[in-house]
């Protein structure tokens, strides 16, 4: 049904990087979803995850010929999306400055079966509600799996601040958490 | 609790790392966009430089035309014709230094085979004006000593009207001032000695310039217009071959002058 459809990935890689515009708009079609999905994570709503959908898309398409087909190309694109909401964020809110670490409260415990029961579109608002940096480093260290060396050196914070706002984000996401499960105790009760 | 964080980031991985969320429709349509932008940018930006080009060109064109019309009645006819004359044929003990200029034109232009006729219009026009600004303050001092005796043979040849202009009226009984004034007269004419030098060896080196490159493209063309029509030593506008376009190097309007120096 679909034209694309009749196209490896890497038939369509190839035509991209020649410059077909039917192409490239196939290779948008497979991919967009999953990557709006990576995007939304970085973003606060819905619009600013398309803007970094969008600069992201164009990136990839000038960069298309850097793809030497090592490594997977879901994986390489999804590098430059991350990337790309990065720069993003840098551009328009000048963030990422570190924030101090009175964050060492108490430590908050989560009851794992009320997290068991939230889902995915419960976790995106949480994170989104995130300030920048925490939402910045908590998506890089547990979702992406880059280290805190290179968080450090994407965001250009020292390795240490990068700790530090991990834990502090994870703090407030707990929190969080739990103030959303006593609500719905309440609301149960 | 470093086991507890472990497992809290995986419940988000597990739940968040591989969603898909459909984004609108429109951004494709902007990156569509986007890329074509581009691409229409790079083709239509070489059309843009050449429009523009051509429009600062008639522009400096209607403006000299202007100008020179306005200057022409300032020039005494007479002398014009006079000096045009005497520069082809003997010079006057006075102007030997500026003499020497377009007599050396004139064989460096047999040389080259530019047209006479260019070069010693270009030069007389200058040169009424360096005769003029010299030989005010000696029809000055002649006045001054001996208003009556203005036959001296240089004044004369040069300029016969000079000595009957006003200004000439002013300055008599003032010593000091008239001093200072000659002096400064000698500072101009050294300067102006200088600028007839070198419009003397401009029209040979800008003709040679252009023999030598030839037309290859445009820029060159609009160069070897723009010198028959101006014969300053910065062009009303000037290009020069980059690697394989030529771009606008210098832009000479009267009061607005720009030049991109090389090296």
């Amino acid at each position: 049904m679909f034209l694309e459809n009749k196209y490896t990935v890497e038939e369509l890689i190839e035509r991209c990087k020649a410059g077909e515009r039917k192409a490239q708009e196939g290779l948008y079609k497979q991919l967009a979803s999953k990557m709006m999905g990576v995007c939304l994570r970085y973003a606060t709503d819905r619009m600013e995850a398309e803007d970094m959908l969008q600069n992201g898309f164009i990136r990839v398409f000038q960069k298309m010929a850097d793809y030497r087909g090592d490594g997977s190309f879901d994986g390489w694109v999804r590098r430059i999306m991350v990337h790309s909401s990065i720069e993003y964020y840098r551009k328009h809110h000048k963030l990422l400055q570190v924030v101090d670490m009175e964050s060492e409260g108490k430590e908050q415990s989560v009851n794992p079966v009320a997290m068991a029961n939230l889902d995915a579109r419960d976790l995106m608002v949480l994170i989104q509600q995130l300030s920048a940096g925490y939402r910045m480093v908590f998506n890089l260290y547990a979702i992406e799996g880059y280290s805190h060396k290179e968080i450090g050196e994407i965001m250009g914070i020292s390795e240490g601040a990068s700790k530090s706002q991990l834990s502090r984000a994870r703090a407030i996401l707990k929190e969080q958490i739990k103030q959303s499960e006593g609500k719905r105790y309440e609301h149960a009760g | 609790m470093n086991m507890q964080d472990k497992e809290f980031d995986d419940l988000f991985r597990a739940k968040l790392d591989g969603l898909e969320v459909e984004p609108s429709a429109h951004v494709w349509g902007n990156i569509d966009a986007e890329l074509n932008g581009k691409r229409d940018r790079n083709g239509i930006l070489p059309f843009m430089r050449i429009a523009a080009s051509i429009i600062v060109l008639v522009t400096a064109g209607i403006v000299f035309m202007v100008k020179k019309a306005n200057d022409k009645p300032a020039h005494h006819p007479q002398n014009y014709a006079n000096m045009h004359e005497e520069s082809a044929l003997v010079a006057p003990a006075a102007t030997d230094n500026q003499v020497n200029a377009p007599s050396t034109i004139g064989q460096e232009v047999a040389a080259i085979e530019v047209s006479v006729k260019h070069i010693a219009k270009a030069l007389p026009a200058k040169k009424t004006e360096t005769t003029e600004t010299q030989k005010q303050p000696d029809a000055t001092v002649i006045t001054n000593i001996e208003p009556a005796k203005v036959n001296d043979q240089q004044v004369l040849a040069a300029v016969p009207n000079k000595t009957n202009e006003p200004s000439n009226g002013v300055v008599p009984g003032a010593e000091t001032p008239l001093n200072i004034k000659s002096s400064g007269a000698e500072e101009t004419t050294a300067a102006i000695k200088q600028n007839v030098d070198m419009i003397a060896v401009q029209p040979v080196t800008a003709k040679s310039a252009v023999k030598k490159r030839g037309i290859h493209n445009m820029g060159d063309l609009v160069n070897i217009v723009v010198a028959k029509l101006d014969k300053r030593k910065n062009k009303v506008i000037e290009f020069t071959d980059t690697d394989d376009e030529s771009t606008i190097t210098a832009v000479n309007m009267g009061p607005l002058k720009i030049k991109k120096e090389d090296k």
